[in-house]
């Protein structure tokens, strides 16, 4: 028997504004309850006002999402009781949304999965469980921070497109690094910047799809595959015994390791939406409206990466890294080629600067360009390029610096570095003879003298040539 | 003595800030226990004060703005940064508003001193100021009846002299039927002219702060010092008024019209002889168009859709969690909301959740709440043809007279005396209620009904009717 | 408008606002809403479709961060407040 399963992602990114999305608010981290005001405390007589920054991001967002904007914007209450939500509602969007209609290629294959809206809505407070008095979950007393009630957030609804978890996974992967190449949102679901539901349905026949569950609480790309593959399992279980599959929304239980149904939610799902009269209808201002998304495709750009040649693991470590895959292009751009500056930038630098406890920045990128043009020059090679990049780090300073210091220096001309070669040949007559004689292995010895009193200096292809030619001589 | 002669009198030193809010307090001291218009006072230290102060600017003779020294009196739905802000309810029993509403904000640049708080039906839902946690308000012209509502407490603090002028809020005729059952003049604005930031939203494509005050003059001089587009309200809009202290506009060309089918909707007896005769005056200069509004009955089935709805809504936020009082020793949120709910609100608030609450739910919204906005467009539409005819409508305010404290209606009949107000709201029109004549005694209010915008042109016709009526 | 308003219904809809009704609310609620139907049939004809249209400009706020209630202001109106949070009783009440 042959499963059809269909997959579909509901996926709230946070937009990365300054302020709220209806009031000045700053979204900055805080102590609990320190950027909070009448507005997003749903206080008597306070109104909401968007914010035009999010509408931009939103309308930034949605363009690169390929989808049809619907410039006259509608907000919409969504009516409901909970301790996380200030105002009894929610200000968010029901009919039209923002965006509808669009699609995204996932990153590697380039599948198109169709996206059916996106909308834009404010975010709830942030509650925990106060465990102090030893009870447990909600059972608990609620502790609720409301520096992130009226946050900025993007709903992202696909179309049930994808069909495997591992899509599921690259999926949101791509729309993860699409937010961050547009500068949008940092998406980063630890932090809950990025928070994502699933909708699954396995049925017998392709184009059928089955009894919707909605699965919730799954924190991280790991969770959420092995949510869709704990989840693919327990229906097609159901479906091979004759067991109902019931249309609910489940848990996904981490220590369990499996989906475990919600309790029946007491309110119920009336949300009896209907068009938020504090904000009457508005059509986008033309700037707003034309702004353009700096990247369309995170597959485009995987293709790109991939072009350079690259093992598979790499391209993908760089498509979902932006701010690496632009300080990449920026050197490439400078005429360093693709595997240089890997090999340099994130062999070198980063891996060094992660084993001195430090992160890679953009102006690691300048590093790559200068060094990579000393290499070019022959004023350095490998080797001393490594060491300059080590000192540049444990010293925290530039490679100019530490070049400038250590390895230039006046400019050793063909003549001294002779005179200094056969000075060690001098010094070391009895080795020279053993080379005279055949063997060839004492040249390492003499190499490391040579070395030794360049200091450095001196790139080893060229000490190894001038000295060959002296032993030669000799 | 008008504002504008105030001022004069505080310019020339013929009377002093000081002097008239002693005889403000004075007139609070012997009619408040009776007439019960505040909910709350400030300080009469704190008050003196104040006007000590600007008695010092007029001597001063610095540039004095508009409202300098003026008392004003704000209703209890409207913030004022450090007063109470009770909605005349028990949920907000002793919450203290931590911020000032805008068109406050503008009153206290103006110069105006805010003395206190008015009484109200509980947030705004009312026509008789007696659903409030206060006690009933008594109107100041016969102690037995009702001011009217929901703004009856800013109403009758102006009629019985305890405060030259005061906001109030009008959303289906909260500041015009006060006006006229105490024989004051009330203003609404075109919805958008005066910001919402800071009035507790009751329904809030509806509500609009407005003025009550003995005289247009005064009336039209505070709505202009509170009207102006604000960043902090979404809904409002720039729409034309004249510097505080700027004549009126001229309206010799003006075309009055009256409704049409409001035969079929008659008023009472006393009602109906006090418009006929008020009519009859103003034909005699003015040539009277009558105009068809034939959906405009059907405004209080829409009203009391649109309005519940939203308020139920609006009214969701008041759960005792980040504010004001909750009922402590619940074991659940839900049971300290609920309860704090039940216990907070009283039964008209409750009553207007309740129908808006279903009118929104599933299955009977687009049956109701969206049938009503349906007609709610109707309505506008009428008016905007109508207005092809006429520049402005008359109607009178209220089909009843003021009726006795304490008198059995059942909601729907006080709902229905509201017929001749609500569709001003639910078009967003501006409209001044002013007093045409009395009947036993009892004041008869007129409403001026105009163009969206034309706030500054109904203003100055109902100047003029004023003077004819005189 | 023929809607049958009974005691669940009633119940349904003060649960959907968080009220608890006495029975003889709920009664007295269920005499209301029949009067109500009565006002409201007068809309039994209309067509329910409209269209929503932008009238007026859009009202923003720059993104620019501007906190003037001091949010102490607003700690003093909190309830009961612990380290920081604003404490609320449990979603369930203790038991299984």
């Amino acid at each position: 028997m042959k499963y059809y399963v269909h997959i579909g992602f509901e996926v709230h990114i946070r937009l990365k504004t300054k302020t709220k999305m209806f009031c000045s608010c700053s979204t900055e981290e805080g102590d609990p309850n320190t950027h909070i005001c009448p507005v997003c405390l749903g206080y008597p007589g306070a109104l909401p006002v968007p914010n035009i920054e999010a509408l931009r991001y939103a309308v930034k967002m949605s363009k690169a999402l390929h989808g049809k904007i619907n410039d006259v914007v509608i907000f919409a209450r969504k009516n409901y009781f909970y301790p996380d939500l200030p105002k009894g509602y929610q200000i968010s969007q029901h009919e039209p949304p923002l965006m509808e209609d669009g699609y995204i290629e996932l990153a590697s294959s380039g599948k198109k999965i169709r996206i059916k809206r996106l909308h834009v809505e404010e975010d709830a407070a942030k509650v925990l469980y106060d465990s102090s008095t030893g009870r447990q979950g909600e059972n608990a007393y609620l502790m609720i921070d409301f520096n992130r009630s009226g946050v900025p957030l993007a709903e992202i609804v696909s179309y049930p497109d994808i069909h495997d978890p591992d899509e599921g996974v690259e999926y949101l992967r791509t729309l993860q690094a699409l937010a961050r190449y547009l500068g949008v949102s940092d998406a980063n679901m630890e932090k809950g910047q990025m928070r994502a539901d699933v909708n699954i349905s396995v049925s017998t026949a392709p184009d059928v799809l089955g009894t919707k569950v909605e699965i919730k609480n799954m924190n991280s790309f790991r969770a959420i595959h092995d949510a869709l593959q704990y989840e693919i399992e327990r229906q097609i279980k159901a479906l091979e015994s004759g067991e109902p599959i019931y249309q609910e929304t489940r848990m996904w239980d981490e220590h369990q390791g499996k989906t475990i149904v919600m309790r029946r939610k007491e309110t119920s799902d009336d949300y009896r939406y209907f068009p938020e009269p504090d904000i009457p209808p508005f059509r986008l201002p033309e700037d707003v409206l034309s702004v353009k998304p700096e990247y369309e495709s995170v597959h485009e750009i995987w293709k790109d990466v991939a072009s350079w040649q690259i093992d598979d693991k790499k391209v993908s470590f760089i498509v979902y890294n932006p701010p690496i895959y632009e300080s990449l292009k920026e050197i490439i751009s400078k005429g360093v080629p693709p595997k240089v500056a890997i090999s340099l930038y994130l062999d070198e630098i980063k891996g060094t600067l992660e084993k001195n406890g430090r992160e890679l920045t953009p102006e690691h990128a300048t590093w790559v360009v200068f060094i990579h043009d000393l290499l070019e020059k022959g004023k350095i090679d490998n080797s001393i390029a490594k060491r300059i990049i080590k000192k540049a780090i444990s010293q925290n300073t530039t490679p100019e610096d530490v070049y400038k210091k250590e390895f230039s220096g006046p400019s050793l001309s063909e003549e001294d570095i002779r005179n200094t070669i056969r000075e060690v040949l001098s010094e070391n007559p009895h080795i020279v003879e053993k080379y005279k004689g055949g063997k060839k292995s004492v040249f390492g010895f003499l190499m490391g003298q040579c070395m030794k009193k360049f200091g450095g200096k001196v790139p080893a292809s060229t000490i190894k040539k001038l000295l060959e030619e002296e032993l030669g001589s000799v | 003595m008008t504002i504008a002669d105030l001022r004069k009198a505080f310019q020339s030193g013929e009377m002093t800030p000081l002097e008239y809010m002693e005889g403000i307090l004075n007139k609070i001291r012997e009619k408040e226990k009776e007439i019960n218009a505040f909910t709350h006072l400030e300080k009469t230290d704190t008050l003196l004060k104040e006007a000590e102060m600007w008695t010092e600017k007029y001597i001063n003779g610095e540039e004095m703005p508009p409202l300098a020294g003026i008392p004003i009196a704000i209703k209890d739905n409207i913030a004022v940064k450090d007063m109470p802000l009770t909605c005349a309810s028990k949920i907000l029993q002793e919450f203290i508003s931590p911020y000032d509403a805008t068109a406050v904000l503008k009153l206290k640049k103006a110069g105006a001193i805010i003395i206190g708080k008015t009484n109200l039906d509980e947030f705004a839902m009312g026509s008789a100021t007696e659903y409030s946690i206060f006690g009933p308000t008594r109107n100041p012209v016969d102690t037995e009846r009702v001011p009217g509502g929901s703004s009856g407490g800013s109403a009758a603090a102006v009629a019985a002299g305890m405060v030259p002028v005061a906001l109030g809020s009008d959303t289906g005729g909260s500041v015009r039927q006060p006006a006229s059952f105490t024989g004051t003049v009330g203003i609404k604005p075109s919805y958008g002219m005066v910001s919402r930031y800071g009035l507790v939203a009751f329904a809030s494509s509806l509500d609009q702060i407005g003025v009550l005050a003995r005289n247009i003059e005064d009336a039209t001089l505070v709505m202009r010092v509170i009207a102006g587009k604000d960043d902090r309200d979404a809904t409002s809009v720039a729409l034309k008024v004249n510097e505080p202290y700027h004549a009126f506009e001229d309206i010799s060309d003006v075309k009055i019209g009256v409704w049409k089918e409001i035969e079929e909707y008659e008023a009472e007896e006393g009602v109906m002889k006090v418009w006929d005769e008020a009519i009859q005056k103003v034909s005699s200069h003015y040539n009277i168009i009558p105009v068809s509004l034939p959906d405009l009955a059907s405004g209080i089935a829409a009203y009391y859709l649109i309005a519940p709805a939203e308020a139920s809504a609006n009214l969701a936020r008041y759960d005792g969690v980040r504010y004001a009082w909750r009922v402590l020793n619940s074991s659940t949120y839900k049971e300290m909301v609920k309860k704090t709910r039940t216990i907070g609100f009283g039964k008209e608030v409750k009553r207007r959740i309740m129908i808006g609450t279903f009118a929104l739910s599933a299955g009977f919204q687009d049956a109701f709440y969206k049938k009503a906005v349906a007609m709610r467009y109707r309505i506008m539409e009428n008016f905007e043809r109508a207005f092809k005819e006429v520049d402005v409508i008359l109607v009178p305010t209220s089909p009843k007279l003021p009726w006795k404290i304490g008198e059995k209606m059942t909601p729907s009949e006080v709902y229905k005396a509201d017929l001749y107000t609500i569709p001003v709201n639910l078009a967003g029109l501006p409209a001044v209620s002013i007093p045409a004549g009395k009947v036993n005694g009892l004041p008869v209010g007129l409403q001026v009904i105009g163009k969206y915008g034309e706030d500054e042109k109904v203003w100055a016709v109902a100047r003029r009717l004023m003077s004819i009526w005189r | 408008m023929s809607i049958n308003i009974d005691k669940d219904l009633v119940k349904k809809i003060a649960d959907m606002a968080m009220l608890e009704l006495s029975d003889e609310e709920v009664a007295e609620f269920e005499q209301y809403f029949r009067e109500m139907l009565d006002i409201f049939d007068v809309l039994a004809d209309v067509p329910s479709e409209y269209e929503l249209k932008a009238h007026q400009e859009g009202v923003f706020h720059k993104d620019e961060v501007k906190e003037d209630v001091d949010y102490h202001d607003l700690w003093m109106r909190f309830s009961i407040m612990k380290n920081g949070y604003l404490l609320v009783p449990p979603i369930r009440g203790g038991e299984e």
